[in-house]
């Protein structure tokens, strides 16, 4: 029955990734009065690339080929580790948040390697701007999870999703609230959403994540925007389900399953909104004043740890 | 109102005020930080009148309206005129860059931590958990003030050391009697308009609100 939930847990991440992307894109779209492309444009988006001729340059090491596949994996593994429905996961056991963020980690790192292995200088650009965005978002991201760990006594993500539904004045307890918003931030930073990367642009002088992929074509770049829809899909989940625990199944019975199911759907929509909204209202950051934004999302971690220390 | 769910608001909007003296820090135009100085302003009404229904007391209800006038809606107009009469560069030109002095915040805020949790746990009202934050905007004020270049940019800081006052004060004793408050209120705006009087004079004398210019010798 676990192994069960384990499989839906993973095709759930599987299947509903590109939706999610498409829903952002939709949404973007009539924000910003425009009709946009049908939701279900990710789906076709992957099967065309799957049919299509890989070209690969001859440049390229065995690492260039490699890569896809890597990140796909990380990615479906992380699925397995991260309470998607139900905090009674058989491989929970394995992976505690720490982990979890670096096997995220993991493909930046691939990602970036790939990104000088093919010798152009617009790969060795993102790599470089890549790599220096996660080493500032680095800090951030463990201080922050260090935040709600210290509150919850654990860095299992099950035990935590369990300590915080039990608590009833969950959403006024400020630590809570302010490593919600620092993880938030670090999330947009780590997926290259709007305000440090925009993903929906080709300019040479402004692409970070768009730089290291451009290489890839066929099936590899059918692989890499499906984990990039993986990665994005299972930071909200993270998010919607380490801070705002309702709903998550803390137990197997079918009832449960269904209702986690609903509430994470509601849960993911709203971030989906926000996201929106958010990408529609502020501009890219100019690559200099990223290190502020990392630096204010920082502070605001460190806050967090803070009053988890001093504050009851 | 349950002491243990005003006890979670009144740390939740003390950090609201928190936040907003940080985002002085971050805010790079004149006018955002007047605004953010408004909103603090406004959540420490908030605050009093929260704190004025659980405890009944109709002169702490008083002293939220009057915060609400004088620093609300009168201050950020005398400051947006001095802002818009000397025509200044909108920044606030500060000696230490924004992460390196938001990094120094956090430091006061855990300084103003270690200093105040001993002397808050020892007083029973259910406001008193949120004293180390107050005093933590007490010291960031302050920083702000000795941070910033600008004479205007200072009387921000200025004001947000007195707001952490006016909260410390709310938060260990609900507020200090209704007459005091107003004294301190009418004080505060006296003070804002003759630094106002001061800038306009550093500027005709120095040609620039630099207060840097001012250690320097003229003929």
């Amino acid at each position: 029955m676990e192994i069960a939930i384990e499989f839906l847990q993973l095709a759930i991440v599987m299947f509903a990734s590109p939706l999610l992307v498409g829903l952002i894109r939709k949404a973007k779209a009539r924000l910003q009065a425009r009709r946009g492309a049908p939701v279900f444009q990710p789906y076709a988006d992957i099967r065309k690339l799957l049919s299509k001729e890989t070209v690969v340059s001859e440049n390229t090491s065995w690492l260039f080929r490699f890569t896809p596949y890597l990140l796909a994996t990380t990615m479906m593994l992380s699925a397995l580790i991260v309470p998607v429905l139900s905090t009674r996961t058989t491989l929970g056991f394995m992976g505690n948040i720490i982990a979890l963020i670096y096997l995220f980690l993991l493909g930046t790192f691939f990602l970036a390697l790939v990104g000088l292995d093919a010798g152009s200088a617009f790969g060795g650009m993102g790599a470089s701007r890549e790599v220096a965005i996660a080493a500032l978002a680095e800090p951030t991201v463990l201080i922050a999870i260090f935040g709600i760990a210290l509150r919850a006594g654990t860095t299992s993500l099950d035990g935590m999703i369990t300590r915080f539904a039990a608590e009833p004045l969950l959403m006024l307890n400020t630590g809570h609230l302010l490593a919600f918003f620092a993880f938030f931030i670090v999330a947009l930073a780590e997926n290259g959403r709007l305000p440090v990367d925009n993903p929906t642009t080709h300019l040479e002088l402004t692409m970070i994540h768009e730089a290291m992929i451009l290489e890839y074509s066929g099936r590899y770049l059918a692989l890499v925007e499906w984990a990039a829809g993986m990665k994005l899909f299972l930071f909200l989940t993270l998010l919607s389900n380490l801070f705002f625990p309702w709903g998550v199944a803390l137990d197997n019975t079918p009832v449960a399953l269904v209702i986690a199911l609903i509430a994470l759907a509601i849960k993911l929509v709203v971030f989906v909104g926000a996201i929106a909204l958010l990408e529609t209202s502020v501009a890219k950051l100019r690559l200099f004043r990223v290190p502020e934004l990392l630096a204010g999302s920082f502070t605001i971690a460190l806050l967090a740890v803070v009053t988890a220390f001093f504050l009851r | 109102m349950s002491a243990e769910i005003l006890s979670k608001l009144v740390n939740l909007l003390s950090f609201v005020a928190l936040g907003l003296t940080i985002l002085l820090i971050v805010r790079a135009r004149l006018e955002g930080q007047v605004r953010a100085f408004a909103l603090q302003s406004f959540v420490l009404a908030f605050l009093s009148v929260l704190i004025a229904i659980y405890t009944d007391s109709f002169q702490l209800f008083g002293v939220g309206v009057a915060l609400v006038i004088v620093k609300v809606v009168v201050i950020p107009r005398v400051l947006n005129r001095a802002v818009a009469k000397i025509g200044i560069s909108r920044v606030a030109a500060p000696y230490l860059g924004t992460a390196p002095a938001l990094i120094v915040c956090v430091l006061l805020a855990i300084i103003a931590f270690y200093v105040m949790t001993p002397i808050a746990s020892s007083n029973p009202l259910p406001t008193a958990d949120a004293m180390p934050l107050a005093f933590a905007g007490v010291l960031i004020g302050f920083f702000i003030m000795v941070d910033r270049r600008r004479a205007v940019t200072q009387i921000l800081g200025f004001l947000m050391l007195e707001n952490g006052i006016f909260l410390l004060a709310l938060l260990t004793t609900y507020g200090v009697p209704f007459i005091v408050e107003m004294g301190v209120f009418l004080d505060v705006l006296v003070a804002v308009l003759i630094m106002e009087v001061f800038v306009y004079h550093i500027k005709d004398n120095f040609d620039s609100i630099d207060v840097g210019e001012l250690g320097k010798l003229k003929e």
